[in-house]
């Protein structure tokens, strides 16, 4: 049991080598200040789903070039074994489950087909507190990337703060800001964690094995 | 030669008798990455134990003749590319190794 232990504890370290490059903390706080300068732009009168979704493949894109072309040269590969391949993939699971969800509840929001009123808004802000919550925190524990708990927790208050304040600031500014600075917050940790890996990790040709 | 055994040659038979072939820190840090994971390319082990490349070749080429690890050179977008995985012999010469040690270190006081 004790050798089990420290070998996931060692596992696990080597699994957390994927975020010391800082892209991913850029890619997420980027996805957060995509959403919220979404939800600005919604705001200002302009319903453009399209905007976000190319934002984030567009996002998605440069994040994989950026690992493969600048961090994995630096970093080297490796395959992680069943255990960890399994709670990957469960975390993936959960992403695209999520999404969907979303969708069709967008669909039935256009559609004008949820119930209406001052009840059924309630209702429904808490299940989307409890919803970003859960999936991004249940994403968080499968990839072992606690800031999956910090952007649930944004994401989930978002919303609800706009809704307790709208009545008196009459904006929904204040969520939209909320999501922004998380995400600027993100982004620039990630900067300086980029920076602190290209330093630490230079590029070295081609190093290999060459037996002796 | 049997007074020796009787006083006390059989209590550090477990570490006398350690893999010398394991029994190194370079070698044992290598084996317990590759222990972790189910491959891993020369450069990340290069990076994770801080060794250079040629004392990591030197180490690989030791557990490799001792067949406990495989080597298998290939290509990667044109580069060649050095991927690093336990054998089955080796993964149980590790745990094996690491359980007569945690023995022989359990009964010792700090």
């Amino acid at each position: 049991m004790d050798n089990k232990t420290k070998t996931s504890s060692i596992e696990l370290r080597l699994w957390l080598t994927n975020y010391e490059d800082g892209l991913t903390d850029m890619f997420f706080g980027c996805f957060l200040m995509i959403t919220g300068s979404n939800q600005l732009i919604t705001w200002f009168g302009h319903d453009v789903p399209v905007y976000f979704n190319l934002g984030i493949l567009v996002l998605i894109g440069i994040y994989l070039l950026l690992k493969k072309y600048v961090a994995q040269p630096r970093l080297g590969t490796v395959k992680f074994g069943t255990r960890r391949r399994r709670k990957r993939m469960k975390a993936l699971i959960i992403a695209v489950a999520a999404q969907v969800f979303t969708a069709i509840v967008f669909y039935f929001a256009l559609n004008h087909l949820l119930p209406q009123g001052e009840r059924s808004g309630l209702i429904s802000l808490i299940i989307e507190f409890l919803f970003f919550l859960i999936v991004f925190s249940v994403i968080g524990y499968y990839t072992d990337y606690k800031w999956f708990y910090f952007i649930g927790v944004i994401m989930a208050v978002a919303w609800p703060v706009n809704y307790i304040l709208q009545p008196y600031l009459h904006s929904v500014l204040p969520g939209i800001i909320l999501q922004l600075d998380a995400g600027s917050l993100m982004l620039i940790i990630g900067m300086i964690r980029f920076i602190v890996f290209l330093r630490t990790h230079p590029k070295q040709g081609d190093l290999n094995y060459e037996r002796q | 030669m049997k007074d020796n055994n009787l006083s006390g040659g059989n209590l550090f038979s477990g570490i006398i008798e350690l893999n010398k072939t394991i029994h190194e820190p370079a070698r044992i840090a290598i084996l317990c990455l590759l222990s972790s994971v189910e491959s891993a390319d020369f450069l990340f082990i290069m990076n994770q134990t801080g060794l250079t490349q040629g004392n990591l070749s030197f180490h690989l080429g030791k557990l490799e003749s001792a067949g406990y690890i495989v080597i298998e050179k290939r290509f990667r977008n044109k580069r060649p590319n050095t991927l690093v995985r336990l054998s089955d012999t080796g993964r149980d010469e590790y745990r094996r190794y690491i359980r007569s040690l945690r023995e022989f270190l359990n009964g010792i006081s700090d």
